[in-house]
């Protein structure tokens, strides 16, 4: 397990295309940590530059103080499971799971007897002599991440390991995943573009965008304290409802009809926009104050339902429980507790109570 | 009309018209080949075809000259094919890089493929030529003495080999570069994962990944060169001394010059037999392009 | 990202250097490209060449590099050598390798299609015996395709060669068009079928045009081996048919004393192939590779 720290890392590739800028990140041994972003982001990039699949073209890669950039991938010590699984396709999974530790020339009794077990963990025990062509994409992955714990590398990295399966093999094998880790022991870089996986299996959460980190921490803070509007757009399900025009007078701002205190952190940046998280509406009758909202479409989600509202802000989202879901066209008012209000400035940037 | 009628009239009209020519022109022959053989058949003489058994056939097995054209058949394949594959594989490797230029020049090297084969012979003859040929003025350029390329038996093999190497080493190598290409590169990223080194990569994933496609290659290539005739008949028809005598080479002039039609038929049912079993190598590959 | 490489040789670490700059290991790499090219290249050079030289330039040695071009062994390759010059051959081969291109492509097409979209029985043997005619030697089926020629009256006439040559790049059609049919998603033709068209016009008006980069390639590679052909060429056709390669290898015997225009003969044979591959190479390249990789 190794403590690995990204310092002020850069990619720029080959036709002048950035894919990662100025990236800072620390990943504490032990931790597991999920890199989340939409496609494009430069997550995968990160991620083939700690493995050494892609130079780094400024910055640092530090393992437990090392700075590897410019070693080659076999030196790094990191093992690594890909989206498409990558089994050699002319191996039957027993050699496939067995190749790093043939790579590293260990006694064949060994490898036999490792092999064996790790195949026993995995529940892929009767595979062994098949070829990866004749397995299920579950199947496949296993003997990826077998191949993966056959050795107690300093890192794991999963490229989006669950990526190419269906929903209730994801489920099942992100379970297994977080309970390898935990296993091992190892540290564990993790991608993924699915925030529920992301919550499920990681210590903390790393959102990027555009090539920069976002926000890092747990799935809690980034839903109650986003840095700033695009982590709150991201993050959280269903998305979080964004008022964009504001009014801002003295020491009040209006969302709408609705009156809010500024936050004590807008004094240099003007709020621009404002967000409430779904679940943070609660409706409440026409007398109250807060936001004058229709209910347009009920959307059922089980237990609870959805509702988007018309409203003079524009649309919002609300999560009412199902036994109080009001009907289309019903008319009430959407109330939030000021904390649960995000304002963002132009620049996207959150404005946040107790800051600057 | 039910929908099943229909299908299988449609069926019929679409594959039945290459059916007739394939049955008229492939299989019928073989079966001809077969009964002439069994005949003493010659246009030279006068007299009808008559039975003969299995005559010609034994006269096959006392034959010097056709023993003589197995083995140089043989040593022609062996040479041409195991070089083009060996310098094919090679510049396959030395192409699969992405550089500007690299390309044009891969294209380029394909035309001796297209080339009309008796052209290929009539130019390497001229070239080979021991008074003028432009070989014999590069080997004068490190002091080597004119050799006599085309009368000299193993040199005439040499230089047939030569040629055959010309025009098809350029396939091998798109072949094997072809294959080289549609390699998933996740696999090669596996295995530095892994910690394999470059040469364990080669060795352990390059080519057991690339086996399927130099079988292949190599099939054809040996079936195709077993069936070469236009280089000999330009460059040194069958001489000197029998040293570049195929075996085609010596059915056709069995058949068309000697005029012995049933003994050129009983090598030919020879040379069907040792195809048939070469390709049923390509046909299992093909049927089964899993087993490697 | 998808690199096109991917040698073991790019796998190395590389160090960083400037895009664009060239290390040793790619100049090398050029080199090695260059002197294999240029050995492609060259015997094609001489070919054109020689075409071009006067009888003394022909005969020099050390060879004539720079010599004045002359365009008489080309005026008598087409019109004086041998009698009657190369042009009535010429236009045999054009007959014969058009015709038997259409005629194998045309049912190449057709059996590959009833052989992907109807159940025959027995129709994987069928493919399979189809394959394996690419292997049949030409030279074991002439002596039994003599006879049955002479046998028909067909000797020295177009429609033979052109029967024989469609029999022979038959398989190949079949093998890369059956790809190309298999890759179009039934529903297309199931839609078509809603749509009230038969089943043949379902072949003609929707799935043939949608095979056309097959039909394409499939005709390159039939046409030039029916042009370069010449085996079968030889020994059924004398002159009322003969094609190029007859003719030309008619000389081989007296060889050695009109390179000029034989060697004209030999450019004419070659030239309209060679420009033929290289603007076509793609098509080519997809047709030459069938098989080995998928």
């Amino acid at each position: 397990m190794a403590h690995v720290q990204i310092r002020n890392v850069s990619k720029i590739y080959a036709d002048g295309t950035p894919a990662v800028t100025g990236l800072d990140l620390d990943i504490a041994a032990g931790e597991f940590l999920c890199v989340l972003g939409p496609s494009g982001c430069g997550k995968s990039s990160t991620l083939r530059m700690l493995a050494g699949l892609e130079e780094v073209s400024t910055g640092q890669i530090l393992v437990d103080g090392d700075d590897v950039v410019g070693r080659p991938a076999r030196e790094r010590d990191i093992a690594m499971v890909f989206e498409n699984y990558a089994l050699y396709p002319h191996l039957d999974v027993f050699a496939n799971i067995a190749m790093p530790l043939v790579a590293r020339r260990r006694p064949k009794a060994e490898i036999r007897d490792r092999v064996g077990r790790i195949a026993g963990t995995m529940g892929i025990t009767e595979h062994l002599a098949k070829r990866p062509g004749k397995l299920s994409g579950g199947q496949r992955q296993r003997v990826s991440l077998a191949r993966a714990m056959i050795r107690r590398p300093k890192m794991f990295l999963m490229d989006e390991p669950l990526g190419h399966l269906e929903e209730y093999m994801r489920i099942e094998l992100r379970r297994e995943i977080r309970a390898l880790h935990e296993a091992a022991g190892g540290t564990t870089f993790y991608i993924t573009h699915d925030q529920e996986e992301a919550a499920a299996v990681s210590d903390r959460i790393a959102v990027m965008s555009s090539g920069e980190l976002q926000q890092l921490g747990t799935m809690k803070e980034l839903i109650e304290r986003p840095a700033n509007r695009f982590v709150a757009e991201f993050v959280g399900e269903p998305p979080i409802s964004i008022f964009e025009e504001l009014r801002a007078t003295g020491t009040e701002v209006s969302i709408g009809d609705w009156r809010l205190p500024l936050p004590p952190g807008s004094r240099k940046a003007r709020p621009a926009s404002a967000g409430v998280r779904p679940a943070h509406f609660r409706i409440a009758g026409s007398d109250m104050p807060g936001l004058s909202a229709e209910a347009r479409l009920v959307q059922p989600m089980g237990e609870s339902a959805a509702v988007l509202c018309d409203t003079p802000a524009g649309d919002a989202t609300v999560i009412v429980p199902m036994a109080a879901v009001p009907r289309e066209g019903d008319r009430f008012r959407l109330v939030a507790a000021p904390e649960h209000v995000h304002f963002f400035a132009a620049s996207g940037r959150a404005i946040r109570s107790g800051e600057d | 009309m039910s929908r099943n009628r229909e299908a299988k009239r449609a069926a019929i009209v679409l594959v039945s018209p290459a059916m007739l020519l394939l049955f008229a022109l492939n299989i019928f022959p073989v079966l001809y080949a077969v009964y002439i053989s069994l005949h003493h058949w010659s246009l030279a003489s006068p007299n009808p075809p008559r039975f003969a058994g299995l005559f010609n056939y034994q006269e096959l097995w006392y034959d010097g000259r056709f023993s003589n054209s197995l083995g140089v058949s043989a040593t022609f394949i062996a040479l041409a094919v195991l070089i083009e594959l060996a310098l094919g594989f090679g510049l396959a490797f030395l192409f699969n890089r992405k550089l500007r230029g690299l390309e044009t020049l891969r294209k380029l090297s394909l035309l001796p493929v297209m080339a009309m084969p008796l052209v290929v012979g009539l130019v390497w003859f001229y070239m080979l030529n021991q008074n003028f040929g432009v070989t014999n003025w590069v080997l004068s350029l490190f002091g080597i003495g004119a050799q006599p390329f085309l009368t000299d038996g193993t040199l005439a093999m040499l230089s047939v080999v030569l040629a055959d190497v010309w025009q098809w080493t350029p396939f091998v190598m798109l072949v094997i570069f072809a294959a080289l290409q549609s390699l998933p590169e996740y696999v090669f990223e596996a295995a530095r994962m892994d910690g394999l080194t470059e040469r364990e990569i080669f060795r352990r994933i390059t080519l057991p990944l690339l086996r399927p496609a130099i079988l292949v290659v190599l099939v054809i290539r040996a079936i195709d060169a077993f069936r070469m005739i236009e280089l000999v008949f330009m460059m040194t028809k069958g001489g000197p001394g029998g040293s570049t005598e195929v075996l085609p080479w010596y059915i056709y002039t069995t058949g068309f010059l000697s005029l012995d039609l049933g003994y050129a038929a009983a090598m030919a049912v020879v040379m069907i037999v040792l195809v048939t079993l070469g390709a049923q190598v390509f046909v299992r590959k093909i049927a089964d392009p899993g087993a490697a | 990202m998808a690199s096109m490489d991917t040698s073991t040789a790019r796998l190395a670490p590389k160090a960083a250097r400037a895009p664009g700059s060239l290390g040793t290991g790619d100049i090398l790499r050029y080199a090695l490209a260059s002197i294999f090219v240029g050995f492609c290249l060259f015997p094609l050079y001489m070919v054109l060449s020689t075409s071009l030289k006067a009888e003394a330039d022909i005969f020099a040695f050390p060879p004539a590099w720079s010599f004045r071009p002359i365009w008489d062994n080309f005026n008598d390759a087409l019109f004086v050598f041998g009698g009657t010059g190369v042009m009535p051959f010429l236009l045999n081969s054009v007959i014969v390798t058009a015709a038997s291109t259409a005629a194998a492509v045309g049912l190449g097409a057709m059996v590959a299609y009833g052989l992907t979209r109807f159940r025959i029985r027995g129709g994987s043997h069928l493919f399979f015996f189809i394959l394996s005619t690419r292997f049949a030697p030409p030279v074991a089926f002439v002596v039994p395709l003599y006879l049955m020629v002479r046998q028909t009256g067909l000797m020295d006439t177009h429609l033979a060669l052109i029967l024989i040559y469609t029999s022979m790049n038959l398989s190949l059609v079949v093998w890369i068009i059956r790809g190309f049919f298999e890759a179009i998603p039934v529903e297309i033709e199931e839609a078509a079928e809603i749509d009230g068209y038969s089943r043949l016009q379902i072949f003609f008006k929707v799935a043939l045009p949608l095979v056309k980069p097959g039909l394409i390639t499939t005709a390159i590679l039939s046409a030039i081996m029916s042009w370069n052909e010449f085996l079968i060429a030889t020994v059924m056709t004398q002159n009322k048919a003969a094609t190029l390669p007859v003719y030309l290898g008619g000389f081989s015997g007296s060889m050695g004393l009109e390179w000029g225009p034989y060697m004209a003969v030999g450019a004419i044979a070659v030239l309209p192939i060679m420009i033929f591959t290289l603007v076509l190479q793609k098509h080519l390249v997809r047709g030459l590779t069938f098989g080995a990789v998928r």
